[in-house]
């Protein structure tokens, strides 16, 4: 019996994760050069332009969605082509192994790479100068425990075991419940649903990194990762809104604009909007949100599914990439901040350094090595 | 030398209310045993001791030559045992109990187990809450069935069953039983079951052993007599177990037949009326009453 | 002791179909662990205490339901009799049902009391608290070893339940009396968390006891000639 898609080579999925993961270098990238973050990004320039934001916020609305559909999609196909044994042990290696393993390195990395940019740099950005005045201080503040980016793979976890626990107490009926609902309503109760999670978090929604299971998170994406886990097993439940996709994307796209049109100009905590306004651009946000990842999944599946050796070479060094770009991408930009280029020219060096040097990495110390049977993932096929 | 399939000897045990002293019994391989006595006499102790559940006072306990209750664990692996206050886990399936089952016993016969599901009329992927009681029963028979047992003990295993749920049951362990290698100790104060399906009669009463012995010769050594009273008539008889007078007539009961025994009666006296064979259940009530 | 080792595979069967049984609960309870972690995680001072309160109710629910469960409904729905039909002495069952009970509590019980004291260590909360807060974890698995002890040895619902009501009842007592303790109090809104002579006796007193009464639990169970 074929169950869902575990039989169909979906190259769309390894193409989709690529173009996620580089959109994800640059929006962290982009950051450096947002208005909106200038006060609070370590590697913040003092050029800015707002179309930094306008790019960093909109992929930062649905990208890290599309990931936590994916993670959630793979998770039913691995337990449907494997089983919980060997899916507990597969999981354990490639996301618990990498970070225990990476937290510690990575947190060491980039505790250097500040006092690089403490001690180094000429133009400190805001948050650098900050740290700096705090240096000064007789009882210096310790950094708080945080996952960093690796946030992920950290509420990942929480996301199998919470999986796990509705398999013991829900089973299927509840998935299959969702199949029957209309793609309006799926698509009212997912935007409402999420509105909560989005509440009780500044707008725009922050990477929960401390070291503790954020329970907004994990209720924000876990809709998603349940949507991708829904989608394996009953294609149905995203394929239905293949229809009417362009009228999603517009409406996704308008959602935004008015969205970023009501966003504070700086996210310090100060400005963030409270009562209604706060309300409404949680509303937008959980549009936007949901809209642009039913869109980014269809529209991989209608345009990418085929195989392209680019694709999936950036899809292969995708976790790599994921894991060490951050740490770099502050590296550079410190360096950066003294120099007196445009800020176009500073973003694309950022981007390119990063993307040049994770790939230039991820030969020297990766590919030959018993890390990549850890990092390197597979054809979803 | 004979094997057993069990022995005990001299098995002593004391409870608050209830004594067992000096039990000996033993059953040789290949044999079914009906233990026979009223609620209290003992059986489920006795039991019990061979499942190494309880621990007598003094005595030797042997199941399938493991001495018990020490060597209890490796002897389990070839007994099977059912009883009527045994019970399943509501909340799991038929199924689940049989993975279960399976995962401990090496010989667990699956295609016997497939059988049985059938000719019991069993839902293997019904919960056991769901189950009537004549069917928690069958299922419990059919886990001890097919892990195969060299020794099967089966404690009341027909209590509160309906006629047609017994029949099955019955009919079953007869079927069982065909197989010599397999040795059967059946409880039950359910005197038919044990007449149809064991080859040895055991008595118990308040912790005492009765009686022993194969059922064909136990059966035919108890016959009852109807007799005339006459004047010569004795007070007793060599043999008799009661003599139950009423008027000029004479009802006596005897566990010494044999086909001289009317003879004796003339001699003493009574002119035989009538002679009938006793049922299992008769010689029950007798014994108890003389025993007591 | 040499037959225990030859029987591990069926005390290991009988600790995988304790698990099986009791999943669901256990899965719930997971959901909760998560639940309560992430309230505390929000480092207020209202969801701390939140989340303390709850995972002090979690690890009493979670204590109480699976000696219940797990050992006084087995003697109670006459489940017994078919496990100890099965290649096992009552010796070895009940041994194997002392260790499932004590992995699948100290597993959350670890998890939630290490979840507690990150949040504590790595947020503003006063880090002179965590004496106080292992002092009370460590009490509450007493507790749960007292009402297991008594689960097991007399396999009954009401010395159970008397045991749990009694045992939760004085943790009120224990953490006002020791919270009384000048020893304790006054270093209770240090910044560190400083152990003396007072607290350590307390937790070696508390730890000890534990010892006492699972090893008497299994010294008796070792000793009992009648079950069923």
């Amino acid at each position: 019996m074929n169950i869902g898609q575990g039989s169909v080579r979906l190259f769309y999925m390894d193409n989709l994760r690529a173009l996620a993961m580089l959109t994800g270098v640059f929006f962290h990238a982009a950051l450096a050069y947002s208005p909106m973050l200038h006060s609070m990004w370590p590697s913040a320039d003092q050029q800015n332009h707002w179309f930094f934001d306008v790019f960093a916020w909109g992929s930062h609305l649905f990208r890290m969605p599309v990931f936590f559909v994916m993670a959630g999609f793979f998770c039913a196909l691995l337990l449907h082509k494997q089983g919980g044994k060997a899916f507990f042990k597969n999981r354990l290696l490639r996301i618990a192994l990498p970070l225990v393993l990476f937290l510690p390195l990575l947190s060491i990395a980039m505790g250097y790479i500040i006092e690089f940019g403490l001690e180094q740099v000429q133009n400190p950005s805001p948050f650098l100068a900050f740290v700096k005045t705090l240096m000064t201080m007789p009882e210096t503040p310790t950094m708080p425990l945080s996952t960093m980016h690796l946030w992920f793979l950290y509420h990942l976890l929480f996301l199998y075991l919470l999986t796990y626990i509705c398999h013991i107490l829900v089973g299927a009926k509840f998935a299959n419940w969702f199949v029957t609902l209309k793609p309006k309503h799926l698509l009212t109760l997912l935007i409402l649903a999420i509105m909560p999670a989005l509440y009780v978090v500044p707008v725009p929604f922050p990477a929960p990194e401390w070291i503790f299971p954020a329970l907004w998170a994990l209720w924000f994406y876990g809709l998603f990762f349940a949507l991708g886990f829904g989608y394996f097993t009953k294609p149905k439940l995203i394929e239905q809104f293949e229809n009417q996709l362009a009228y999603y994307l517009l409406t996704g796209l308008l959602c935004y604009a008015l969205c970023y049109y009501l966003l504070p100009a700086s996210l310090l905590p100060d400005n963030q909007p409270t009562g209604l306004l706060k309300l409404g651009l949680t509303l937008l946000e959980s549009a936007v949100s949901v809209l642009l990842t039913i869109c980014a999944v269809l529209y991989a599946k209608r345009f990418l599914n085929s195989n392209h050796a680019v694709m999936a070479y950036i899809s292969k060094v995708s976790y790599w990439v994921y894991i060490v770009h951050l740490p770099l991408l502050f590296f550079i930009g410190f360096l950066l901040l003294d120099q007196d280029w445009h800020m176009l020219i500073k973003f694309v060096v950022s981007c390119v350094a990063t993307i040049g040097i994770s790939l230039l990495s991820f030969h020297l110390l990766v590919s030959w090595t018993w890390l990549s049977g850890i990092l390197v993932s597979k054809s979803s096929g | 030398m004979q094997n057993y399939a069990f022995e005990m000897n001299d098995v002593s045990i004391r409870y608050p209310h209830f004594k067992m002293e000096g039990l000996n019994l033993s059953l040789p391989q290949g044999q079914v045993m009906g233990l026979v006595g009223v609620n209290g006499a003992g059986k489920s102790t006795t039991i019990r001791i061979l499942m190494g559940l309880v621990k007598a006072d003094s005595g030797q306990v042997k199941a399938l030559g493991y001495n018990l209750p020490e060597h209890q664990v490796q002897a389990k692996y070839d007994i099977g045992f059912a009883s009527d206050d045994m019970r399943l886990y509501k909340s799991q399936t038929l199924q689940w109990h049989m993975d279960f089952i399976k995962s401990i016993y090496p010989k667990f016969d699956s295609a016997y187990a497939a059988d049985l599901l059938k000719r019991f009329d069993l839902i293997a992927d019904q919960q056991i809450k769901g189950i009537s009681h004549g069917q928690r029963v069958k299922a419990c028979l059919l886990l001890v069935l097919a892990r195969r047992p060299k020794l099967l003990i089966l404690d009341e295993p027909t209590t509160g069953l309906d006629p047609v749920a017994r029949e099955e049951v019955i009919c079953e362990l007869a079927d069982i039983l065909l197989d010599d290698e397999r040795s059967v100790l059946f409880s039950s104060h359910n005197t038919h079951d044990i007449e149809k399906l064991s080859d040895q009669i055991a008595f118990l009463d308040r912790g005492k052993l009765l009686a022993l012995q194969d059922k064909e010769s136990y059966l035919e050594s108890w016959a009852r007599f109807r007799c005339q009273i006459n004047n010569t008539s004795s007070e007793s008889v060599l043999g008799a177990v009661s003599i139950k007078r009423n008027g000029q007539i004479a009802e006596i009961v005897t566990a010494q037949y044999s086909p001289h025994y009317v003879a004796q009666l003339q001699q003493a006296g009574f002119s035989v009326l009538e002679q009938h064979r006793m049922s299992l259940e008769e010689i029950f009530v007798a014994n108890i009453k003389r025993s007591r | 002791m040499t037959t225990l080792f030859k029987n591990t595979n069926m005390i290991k069967r009988l600790i995988i179909k304790d698990w099986e049984l009791m999943k669901k609960g256990i899965a719930g309870y997971m959901a909760a662990g998560i639940v309560t972690i992430g309230i505390m995680g929000m480092a207020t001072e209202i969801t701390f205490n939140v989340g303390a309160i709850l995972m002090i109710t979690l690890l009493i629910v979670i204590g109480a339901r699976s000696a219940v469960e797990s050992i006084v409904n087995e003697k109670k729905d006459q489940t017994m009799p078919f496990i100890l039909s099965l290649p096992i002495s009552p010796q070895h069952y009940a041994l194997a049902k002392l260790l499932s009970n004590l992995v699948l509590y100290i597993v959350p019980w670890l998890i939630l009391v290490l979840g507690m004291l990150a949040v504590i260590i790595s947020t503003p909360i006063y880090n002179g608290v965590i004496p106080l807060v292992v002092l009370v974890s460590v009490y509450i698995l007493a507790a749960y070893c007292c009402y297991l002890a008594t689960a097991l040895l007399t396999y009954s619902e009401g010395f159970t339940i008397a045991v749990m009501i009694v045992t939760n009842l004085l943790i009120n007592a224990f953490i006002i009396g020791i919270m009384r303790m000048p020893e304790i109090n006054q270093t209770f809104k240090a910044a560190t968390a400083s152990w003396n002579s007072t607290s350590l006796t307390i937790l070696a007193a508390e730890l000890g006891f534990t010892c006492v009464i699972l090893v008497l639990t299994a010294y008796l169970q070792q000793r009992k000639t009648n079950f069923l």
